[in-house]
């Protein structure tokens, strides 16, 4: 199979393949879903090795039920998403009493140019104020604004209704401009 | 603000992969993929009558062909009384004595017509 000859096919379409002992099927799986499930991961935990770990376990998870695979019954993003955040959940609590400053420093790039620069502050700036909310107020603003997922994917990821989850968005986007208010002319954002 | 700050998130280019990762999760995927169902290659040759019997069908069909050969010689045997009427015997008439005792037969009036059936 040409590397990307599968773009057009679902991703429950390769795990039934995979699990049907397709080896284009793992390679293309492991392709497609390791990038999103290792940057969710990173956004809701902040910390890029506990990522890895999480995204790892996390499509361990999916190659095991693969076998078991009810088609139709949830997409394997959400079903990922899910898992990811319940791993991430596990780890927050674990970590909780840890002060925010413990929390790994945003790595640092290598010397790039000046916009680029201030995009990543900026990108890390987003993160620090991120770390800074509830966990479910940080994942559905994540899953909302950084994933692009409407709101009853949302629901579906988090099992709760959709009327909770525009409350946890809205909640979260206050939180987020009130952490970041002071960073504006840091950030380069200037009152006009 | 808000809106450019989750924009440059989306493109933050430090979400790539490290390839190690990539590595370890193929390395799982690979070892827990369930191996494709064996199929049945054998191209193994059948004898002819083997191939007959599924053609026809199997062995039920050839158990039916086998009862309806052996009814039809049964009927053929025995209807030979209906057009002859000392059985097979009389086929031996025919071979020993000729068109004589087959005369004698269609004069007795013994045959039986055609109109008669």
């Amino acid at each position: 199979m040409p590397f990307d000859a599968d773009k057009d096919i679902s991703d429950e379409a390769l795990l039934v393949l995979y699990a049907n002992g397709d080896g284009a099927a793992a390679r293309q799986l492991t392709l497609r879903l390791t990038p999103r499930v290792f940057g969710h991961a990173k956004r809701l935990l902040g910390d890029p090795s506990e990522a890895e770990d999480v995204a790892q376990e996390a499509l361990l998870r999916l190659w095991k039920i693969a076998p078991d695979w009810r088609q139709g019954e949830a997409q394997v993003t959400t079903w990922l998403y899910r898992v990811v955040a319940n791993l991430c959940t596990d780890r927050l609590r674990k970590r909780r009493g840890v002060a925010l400053e413990a929390v790994p420093e945003p790595e640092d790039g290598a010397a790039s140019a000046a916009d680029q620069m201030q995009d990543r502050a900026r990108v890390d700036a987003l993160q620090a104020a991120l770390a800074t909310l509830p966990e479910r107020q940080r994942q559905a603003v994540v899953l909302r604004h950084i994933e692009g997922f409407q709101n009853p994917e949302i629901a579906e990821v988090m099992e709760i209704s959709v009327e909770a989850v525009e409350s946890l968005t809205a909640r979260g986007k206050r939180a987020l401009a009130a952490a970041l208010a002071g960073r504006r002319e840091e950030l380069g954002y200037h009152d006009d | 603000m808000l809106d450019d700050l989750f924009a440059a998130a989306c493109d933050d280019s430090r979400q790539e992969v490290p390839p190690e990762l990539l590595a370890r999760v193929l390395s799982d995927a690979e070892t827990h993929q369930p191996k494709p169902a064996s199929v049945e290659t054998s191209l193994e040759r059948r004898g002819r009558w083997q191939q007959f019997v599924a053609v026809i069908g199997g062995w039920p069909s050839l158990t039916g062909l086998a009862a309806a050969t052996v009814a039809g010689v049964w009927i053929g045997f025995s209807a030979t009384t209906t057009l002859l009427p000392y059985g097979l015997s009389s086929l031996e008439t025919f071979t020993g004595q000729g068109a004589e005792t087959y005369l004698t037969y269609y004069t007795a009036g013994e045959f039986i017509e055609d109109e008669d059936l």
